[in-house]
């Protein structure tokens, strides 16, 4: 896709994304709530989504403006061992107002072709750098100023799963807590990209992260007007020169360790769409027993030779989309646990059993 | 057979190139029907870089290779070791070699100054390099090593076009990480600037970028005549042909980094394609991004990404993954310049920036320097206005 | 040793022990299924730096404790019975990533699937449904039990076909080998041996094992007695592509078992990427393969991936087509430990001499190249380097090792050779003016008389220069009855290859053997040092004699036996200075 491509229809919709912009706001307000699950995301337009259940082969005729507004802010996530941690992270702002910051943020889910206005008010003390990596945003600064506001515009016409994050403090920021995941839906509901092999029954986000407790903790104090997060010391040399202070703890999917991890409910015979997004700083390697994924595309493209596979790596920042296809046999009650091969199946230590990532597709 | 090789390279601009070995864009980026033969020198020997954030004097003692002259090409050995004894430099050459050459790689042994009691000898080893011959190989367990004073003649005819690494393989736990790693490519002989012999390979600029990590107490620890625990691995440094941001955008063969002359700034114009040659000679993975520019994938490990029955399996990313030794061809087209995007301005006036960076937040430090972005970091800067053709790669204009 | 080994291999199949010892010296060792009695128990493996690290890893229950597993091997659609024994301290099973609808008797519930008690039992049944590669492995508290060991290869075949990867022809192997990739922390398991806590966020991994050995110890044959705990080498061993006589790749089985991914780096050839955790890579459009080749590999851990090797020289690089670069004197090489892999040649299935007191491994002229991880770190046993996650490719001769006409190449670059001495017959009878004989050989006759008959001849090298240096010789030839018993088998004579020394007035013996009918080629024979004294000085300037003589005692009834000894090659080598 070119950047002349983005402009234009970017430039084309904006009529209508003012127009819209009060309506879907006003919908948003409406769906959320402070429990909403990540499995269940806002889509940028209700009444969307609610028609295309009853003509699932609609192809619309035009794109709708989808208009987002997050806030940056601080707060705490719990462990499954107990330890309170610092977090940053974002949360959709409703009818003005922001609740508790999320690990990960919320998903958000756009259509191919919509002019997307995502706009970030940064309750932080450190200035904010927005991207979508394998998104052209739309020209525009895209730095938040703390206590300032920023939007960021772009229309994709890349079906697909990303990551958005703030980049900011060398990378830091998202590794506290500033980033998630985003979708890019094609025309055809039910599909991961356009074509038709990529077609599924259910979706399932996999946002995978971890948690380096002295740099959450840094994130958590002050140093002059900023936080400590960018005077972190990854290495302290008079400690121990041999030692990288970059010591994950936690290992997280969707912002939970396990047992804490919902599992995800899916019928004998279901294709499960599993978008995984690694937000975290570590190469992530997963791995599933009873059944096997097919990895269809990643971030907004396309594989020429998908391939299927039981373990597989998802580098630092990028994300994928894999459908793994229930077995039609599979008894109710059946489970089929995809877990962290790496094996840090732990929160904090072993002392406190097993942990981290381990997630369910569960055949009600 | 001598003159002719060192007409054709005196026709190729050999001579001003001192970091891009082979060949420059004069004769290169013609193409040519007829092999020709290649010969070059390298000195295998110790040195310093600089790093911030080091204890004064902030230098780091490399291990390291050190392209000779071509007039030098056949001083006697005793006057090559005076010469460039304690001239490593970190990253290696760039060596820039076209498809069918016969190449002749001259390895000299000068020695360690500072540590005259290791008599390591050293090799080439062409990484990747589909090997008829394995005394080519540069394993000194299964071949030859050349000892301290001694110089030995690699041979190479290379039939596959990519990019591809070289390193030392004599203790390669040590003295890869000493630094002695650079990238080797091969242009298809009748198109020198496609990445492949396939025209969907085609750019307009290259940028060859080793990844590497230095784990600074290797460093110190062979300098002051101390063992390292290999398995201790935890580098402080991540670096882009063997310098950190900010030092990973300076031009080449700028004058505060005199052994680390190759630079990662990557210099196009809107709607250029560019080819990113990129290589990892560190011990761990790394993920690259260039958040806002699509990245397309045409080559692994120096093959073409296409089925055997021609199916495209060129892949568009925004992630780019290698593991330790492997490589990747990738091409992006420029976008568009835009005032009301993020940039500044230099030489050549007014730019666009795009990061390309690390995606771990760990590998964008310099050891314990607070409060800054370093690491595994450049930047593509998209100009407003024409800039100079490329004279080589690795060269910034 | 190979005859040592191919004794224990023979042995093996005769009285039917684990398939470990009935194996080839290379490649991948099967236990055939579909039915295994699997053993979980703990052992010890050795590393080539001297420790032992306790091990938790599935046995054959009627076998030796073993690391890793046995290798398990269906066909698809077979169904697969694994009966699990626990002699683990704690609660164990087995999980089988890429297979599904798994299913297990006994034992009781776990996380991931069921489990056996300490000293219980356990059965899990499933059908095999796609050829390929699999990981099998605990689905115990897996951060400590997969780390401990507990995990090893299934291997299904497509029925019909043992010799192709998948059941599609492109796939088909000469040749089969296991790269199976791990790592240890000696702390942590010294932990489970001494009944310690055991806290997986602690990792530090020290050795990197490629099936269950670390380097050099990878290179062993399978089954060698003094790895016993560890029965799987992982040398890969094959011989370069020909259309004709070689045209099928060789299968490599590359699983990591290990909680870390692994970059794995081949060395001399790419590989052929074919498939990835059991499943052939298509493409999408088409369907048709869409094979990528790579000479470095990240596995990430705890999948596999199978690749194709075939080693290729398009250039056809051989002593009559040499490389345009000249090599070194031998004299001026050194080796690492005075221990190679390199033959003294730089071209296949040729040899060359190698300095004192350098031993080489290398018989006849093989290639060796190393396969390792790149995370170099991996490269190590512990502190030692060159240890670890490594292994090595073997590429013989395309005629094979140890057959006859072994070249021999000089390496020196600036060596005379010389092949056209002028003979001379020292002891003789009725056969002299040896030029006269003519033709390709030179015959010289034995004496006639006596029970001991002899024959003696030299040839003279002329304008050898004073300086010359590395002298070799070389001297083909036979000896055969002449006369009414001419073209008779007999006993030959005993002959000597000799040079003259200018110093001592003496011949200096090189090669004494028995030699008859049949032509021997003896090569490379060395003179002792220094050289000089075999280069004649004065009148005889430059002379270099190399003699041949051949003694053969008869029995009286045999008196009027005479034999001839006949001469195909008599050449000198040495450095021009």
């Amino acid at each position: 896709m070119s950047a002349r491509t983005h402009r234009r229809r970017a430039a084309r919709v904006t009529l209508v994304a003012t127009a819209l912009a009060v309506i879907t706001g006003l919908l948003l307000g409406g769906l959320a709530s402070a429990r909403q699950t990540y499995e269940a995301p806002l889509v940028g337009h209700a009444a969307k989504r609610h028609a295309k259940k009853h003509h699932p082969k609609h192809r619309r005729a035009r794109a709708a403006a989808v208009t987002i507004d997050l806030c940056a802010k601080a707060g705490t996530t719990t462990m499954p061992d107990g330890a309170s941690i610092p977090i940053w992270g974002f949360v959709r702002k409703v009818a003005g107002s922001c609740g508790p910051a999320e690990i990960p943020g919320p998903a958000l889910e756009v259509d191919k072709g919509d002019p997307v206005s995502i706009t970030v008010e940064n309750q932080l003390p450190d200035e904010l750098a927005l991207d979508i990596p394998g998104i052209l945003l739309d020209a525009g600064p895209t730095d938040v100023q703390p206590g300032g506001t920023r939007e960021i515009t772009f229309t994709s016409n890349a079906p697909g799963t990303y990551l958005y994050e703030s980049s900011g403090g060398a990378g830091r920021q998202a590794e506290v807590g500033l980033a998630g995941a985003l979708v890019v839906k094609p025309l055809t509901p039910g599909r991961a990209y356009d074509d038709a092999s990529t077609a599924y029954d259910k979706q399932a986000y996999m946002v995978m992260s971890e948690i380096v407790p002295a740099l959450n903790a840094a994130a958590a104090n002050t140093c002059g007007t900023g936080s400590c997060l960018g005077s972190f010391n990854f290495y302290d040399y008079d400690s121990d020169p041999n030692v990288s202070r970059f010591q994950p703890a936690y290992r997280l999917f969707n912002g939970k360790a396990y047992p804490q991890i919902p599992s995800i409910s899916a019928a004998p015979g279901d294709k499960v769409l599993l978008r995984y997004v690694n937000a975290g700083s570590e190469q992530a390697t997963t791995t599933m027993l009873g059944v096997d994924g097919r990895l269809v595309g990643r971030s907004g493209s396309l594989l020429s030779a998908p391939f299927d596979f039981v373990a597989q790596t998802f580098p630092a920042g990028s994300a994928a989309d894999a459908i793994v296809t229930v077995p039609a046999s599979a008894a109710s009650g059946s489970r089929f646990p995809i877990y962290d091969r790496h094996l840090g199946l732990v929160n904090g230590s072993s002392a406190s059993g097993l942990g981290g990532q381990i997630r369910f597709i569960e055949v009600p | 057979m001598n003159n002719t090789r060192r007409e054709f390279l005196k026709s190729a601009g050999i001579g001003a190139a001192v970091i891009a070995a082979g060949t420059g864009t004069g004769s290169l980026f013609l193409g040519s029907a007829s092999a020709a033969s290649v010969s070059l020198g390298l000195v295998g020997t110790d040195g310093y870089i600089t790093l911030p954030g080091r204890p004064e004097p902030q230098d780091v003692y490399i291990f390291g290779f050190k392209r000779l002259p071509q007039n030098r090409l056949n001083s006697p050995v005793g006057d090559i070791v005076r010469d460039y004894k304690t001239t490593a430099e970190h990253v290696a050459p760039i060596l820039d070699f076209r498809e069918g050459d016969d190449i002749t790689i001259a390895l000299t042994n000068a020695g360690l100054s500072i540590r005259p009691d290791l008599v390591d000898s050293h090799t080439i080893h062409w990484h990747g390099f589909r090997t008829p011959l394995a005394v080519f190989d540069g394993v000194p367990e299964v071949s030859i090593a050349v000892p301290e004073l001694r110089e030995f003649d690699y041979f190479y005819r290379p039939h596959d076009p990519g990019t591809y690494m070289y390193h030392c393989h004599f203790e390669d736990v040590e003295h890869v990480q000493m630094g002695m790693t650079g990238i080797v490519f091969v242009r298809p002989r009748n198109h020198p600037t496609w990445a492949y012999n396939d025209s969907s390979t085609a750019f307009d600029r290259e940028f060859p970028i080793l990844l590497n990590e230095i784990w600074t107490t290797v460093h110190d620890n062979d300098e002051n005549i101390q063992e390292s625990i290999h398995t201790d691995y935890d580098p402080d440094y991540f670096t882009l042909n063997g310098r950190v941001y900010p030092q990973t955008v300076l031009p080449t063969g700028h004058g505060s980094l005199p052994n680390q002359p190759v630079s990662s700034l990557i210099q196009c114009r809107p709607g250029e394609k560019v080819l990113l040659r990129l290589a990892n000679l560190g011990y761990q993975q790394h993920a690259m991004q260039l958040p806002g520019i699509d990245l397309k994938v045409v080559g692994e490990d120096a093959t073409l990404l296409k089925s055997p029955g021609g199916d495209d399996l060129s892949y568009v990313t925004t992630t780019l993954y290698l593991g330790p030794g492997e490589a990747r061809d990738v091409i992006f087209t420029a976008p568009a310049y835009s005032a009301a995007r993020e940039g500044g301005s230099d030489g050549h006036g007014a730019y666009n920036r795009w990061w390309f960076r690390n995606r771990s937040a760990n590998k964008l430090v310099n050891g314990n320097v607070p409060n800054e972005l370093g690491g595994m970091v450049t930047e593509v800067r998209v100009y407003q206005n024409s800039i100079p053709d490329q004279t080589s790669a690795g060269v910034t204009v | 040793m190979r005859l040592a080994v191919a004794c224990l291999a023979l042995l093996g199949a005769l009285v039917g022990v684990g398939p470990a010892a009935a194996a080839d010296p290379a490649g991948l060792v099967c236990s055939d299924g579909p039915t295994f009695n699997l053993t979980a128990r703990a052992g010890g493996m050795e590393t080539p730096d001297g420790n032992t690290n306790l091990m938790w890893s599935y046995s054959t229950t009627a076998g030796h404790f073993q690391t890793p597993g046995p290798v398990l091997c269906v066909d698809a659609g077979d169904t697969v019975t694994v009966h699990l024994r626990n002699e683990l301290p704690e609660a164990t099973s087995i999980v089988f990533p890429g297979q599904t609808g798994v299913s297990a008797t006994g034992g009781t519930s776990g996380l991931f699937t069921k489990e056996a008690a300490p000293g219980g039992d356990i059965t899990y049944t499933f059908t095999a449904n796609t050829p390929g590669t699999y990981v099998y492995e605990s689905g115990t508290d897996p951060a400590k039990q997969v780390e401990m060991g507990l995990a090893s290869a299934l291997v299904v075949r497509p029925p019909g076909h043992a010799d192709w990867a998948y059941a599609d022809s492109s796939t088909a192997f000469n040749g089969e080998f296991l790269v199976l990739l791990n790592e240890i922390d000696p702390e942590l398991h010294s932990a489970v041996e001494n009944g310690q806590p055991y806290d997986i966020s602690t990792l530090h991994n020290r050795y990197y094992t490629i099936n269950g050995r670390s380097f050099p110890d990878t290179l062993q044959d399978n089954g060698v007695p003094w790895l016993e705990n560890q029965p799987y080498g992982s040398l890969v061993h094959i011989k370069p592509y020909d259309a004709t006589l070689n045209k099928r790749p060789a299968l490599v089985r590359v699983l990591n078992v290990g909680l870390a991914n692994h970059p794995f780096h081949p060395h001399g050839e790419s590989l052929q990427f074919i498939a990835q955790d059991g499943r052939q890579i298509k493409a999408r459009t088409t369907g048709n393969d869409a094979v990528t080749e790579h000479f470095g590999e990240t596995v990430p851990s705890g999948s596999t991936q199978d690749f194709l090797l075939s080693f290729r020289d398009q250039d056809s690089f051989a002593p009559g087509n040499p490389v345009p670069v000249t090599f070194p004197s031998y004299r001026d090489m050194t080796f690492k430990d005075n221990n190679t892999w390199y033959s003294g040649s730089p071209y296949l299935g040729t040899v060359g001499k190698l300095p004192s007191p350098t031993v080489s491994q290398n018989v006849c002229g093989a290639f060796f190249f190393p396969w390792h991880s790149h995370a170099l770190n991996e490269f190590a046993n512990y502190d030692v380097a060159f240890g670890g996650m490594a292994t090595l490719l073997r590429v013989d001769p395309l005629t094979g090792c140890g057959t006859p006409g072994l070249q021999t190449y000089t390496g020196s670059p600036a060596s005379v050779t010389r092949t056209s001495p002028t003979p001379v017959a020292t002891v003789s009878n009725g056969q002299q003016g040896l030029a006269a004989l003519g033709g390709t050989r030179t015959d010289v006759t034995s004496n006639t008389s006596g029970t001991t008959r002899r024959v003696e001849w030299y040839a003279t090298f002329t304008g050898v220069p004073a300086a010359g240096v590395n002298l070799k010789v070389a001297y083909s030839g036979y000896n055969r009855l002449t006369g009414f018993l001419s073209g008779l088998p007999w006993g030959g004579c005993t002959q000597t290859v000799r040079i003259w020394n200018w110093t001592t007035s003496a011949w200096v013996n090189l090669n004494t053997q028995t030699v008859q009918r049949t032509q021997v080629d003896i090569a490379d024979l060395l003179p002792a040092g220094p050289d000089t004294k075999y280069i004649g000085t004065g009148g005889n300037g430059g002379e270099v004699r190399v003699g041949v003589a051949c003694t053969r005692t008869f029995s009286s009834s045999f008196l009027s036996a005479t034999f001839v000894s006949s001469g195909d090659l008599m050449q000198i080598t040495y450095d021009a200075p």
